[in-house]
């Protein structure tokens, strides 16, 4: 089955991150394949570069990064969303004149119009909300 | 290939860009000419009186350009908060418990907020 995940809380707030990472886990251990995962919301920060976890603490974006290239799957960071909460990949700093960029590869910056195409491509569409 | 697609809304408005970014959705889904509906359930009915709110209000207001009619509120959730239809910045169906299950179980996609 292809399966689209929506992630709309950020780690140090909501369980949301985490409990989609467990079931897109188990997802794609049972043969499924996921189409896309977008963040929304507040879960736009999972794509800051410039959060630093605390030694012994699990750091979810990180373990998500490293699923999804394991498993090629596509990690679509609501650009609208993001910019406001200081998320920026390199074009956008450039141009609305911000110092510098912060998106963690394998996240990527993309419209609204990503989640749409998720939900009209997926079999099933599973929300995690803050 | 067009899908029905219901936005459930259980959050109360006035939480920073949370409203903006839930109406971003709606509305953009919408131009994608699916077939949208939104149901407001629980706290999520304040979002019908958007009183303070004229960005909201607006928001709501543009539904039926986008060509979503299909708008609904649990009529449970409307007595306890003194909320009434009339209030309401947008026309909203009260729906009973048994008549949301029915409108859940005919969707292809249900869209929490």
């Amino acid at each position: 089955m292809n399966i689209s995940i929506a992630v709309h809380g950020d780690a140090a707030n909501s369980e949301a991150p985490v409990l989609a990472l467990r079931f897109a886990r188990a997802a794609v251990a049972k043969g499924h394949r996921i189409y896309r995962v977008f963040f929304y919301h507040a879960g736009v920060a999972l794509a800051n570069a410039l959060t630093v976890q605390p030694q012994g603490e699990v750091d979810v974006a990180a373990q998500w990064a490293a699923f999804a290239e394991e498993h090629d799957i596509e990690l679509a960071v609501c650009i609208a969303a993001a910019l406001r909460r200081g998320v920026l990949s390199e074009e956008d700093a450039e141009r609305y004149e911000r110092a510098g960029s912060n998106v963690r590869p394998p996240y990527r910056i993309v419209g609204l119009g990503q989640w749409v195409d998720a939900v009209l491509e997926s079999d099933r569409v599973v929300t995690f909300t803050a | 290939m067009q899908r029905r697609i219901l936005f459930v809304v259980s959050h109360a408005p006035q939480r920073g860009a949370l409203t903006a970014e839930l109406l971003d959705e709606l509305l953009i889904t919408a131009a994608f000419e699916q077939k949208v509906s939104v149901l407001f359930v629980g706290d999520g009915a304040y979002q019908l009186v958007a009183g303070d709110d004229p960005g909201t209000a607006r928001g709501y207001r543009a539904l039926p350009t986008y060509d979503v009619h299909d708008v609904f509120v649990e009529r449970a959730a409307l007595k306890p908060r003194s909320l009434t239809p009339e209030r309401f910045v947008i026309a909203a169906r009260p729906l009973a418990r048994p008549a949301i299950r029915r409108l859940i179980g005919a969707q292809d996609v249900v869209v929490p907020d």
